[in-house]
């Protein structure tokens, strides 16, 4: 099982050691409640939802995996950056 | 870098929640984070495993001159509150609280179950993610938010 799921296993699953558990009857209880708000509705205009496509068929794991490449790139790219001479 | 699957491999039998930008990639963010954010709990028994199990990866206060007298041990962590640490495998954020969103225990209703890399977890849903993030109200934060309700939008309309 990898993809996020709420709790619908024994309360032991996770946390055996305690005496509150984690069960399934504690996930989101309350229902949240969002209203929208015009600041982030603004941002929202620039947000490119062919990726966030591509990424919610993903696993949670691969999703994980490809922020490690992320990090990799960013890192590298930081390096680069530090020995980067002119062009010409 | 941050070696998130080792990080969650130390924390193994410790009692926290996933919060923050790893939480976020978890539900489909594609936004890049450097740390791993935790909320964990403060009870006598869960403070000495966070102790114990972070007490392997050296860690030290990010940020911090080197030299800087720093124990890291249950006392430590019960005179504190949240913790920006460096550790070998990278940045965490220990945190006993986050703001509108309170403890582990205020937020353990408002969690979901997942196992990245195998390894089970708790992780923030998406709904509350949103609202702890939109309560912070930290300007920098706002593409973070929108990117968070374009994915619940998603997902919402998802067959």
């Amino acid at each position: 099982m990898d993809r996020i799921t709420r709790s619908r296993g024994p309360a032991s699953y996770i946390f055996t050691s305690t005496k509150t558990a984690y069960d399934e009857n504690m996930a989101d209880k309350q229902e949240l409640r969002l209203d929208p708000d015009p600041v982030i509705e603004a941002y929202k205009q620039h947000i490119d939802l062919t990726l966030i496509r591509e990424s919610l068929k993903l696993t949670v794991t691969e999703r994980m995996e490809r922020l490690l490449e992320m990090q990799r790139l960013a890192e590298e790219m930081k390096r680069a950056g530090r020995v980067a001479k002119p062009a010409r | 870098m941050t070696d998130f699957k080792r990080l969650l491999e130390t924390l193994s039998g410790v009692e926290f929640i996933l919060v923050g930008g790893v939480a976020a990639t978890a539900h489909g963010s594609v936004r890049l984070t450097v740390d791993l954010d935790i909320v964990y709990r403060r009870t006598k028994e869960n403070v000495r495993k966070v102790a114990l199990a972070l007490a392997g990866v050296n860690p030290y206060l990010r940020g911090a001159p080197p030299g800087l007298p720093f124990r890291w041990d249950e006392e430590t962590i019960w005179r504190g509150l949240n913790f920006t640490l460096t550790t070998e495998l990278g940045a965490i954020d220990l945190l006993g609280e986050i703001t509108g969103g309170g403890g582990f225990d205020d937020l353990l209703p408002h969690c979901v179950r997942l196992e990245p890399f195998g390894i089970p977890c708790l992780c923030l849903s998406l709904k509350k993610l949103i609202q702890v993030k939109r309560a912070a109200g930290r300007p920098k934060d706002f593409d973070a938010v929108a990117e968070l309700e374009a994915i619940l939008e998603q997902t919402a309309e998802a067959p």
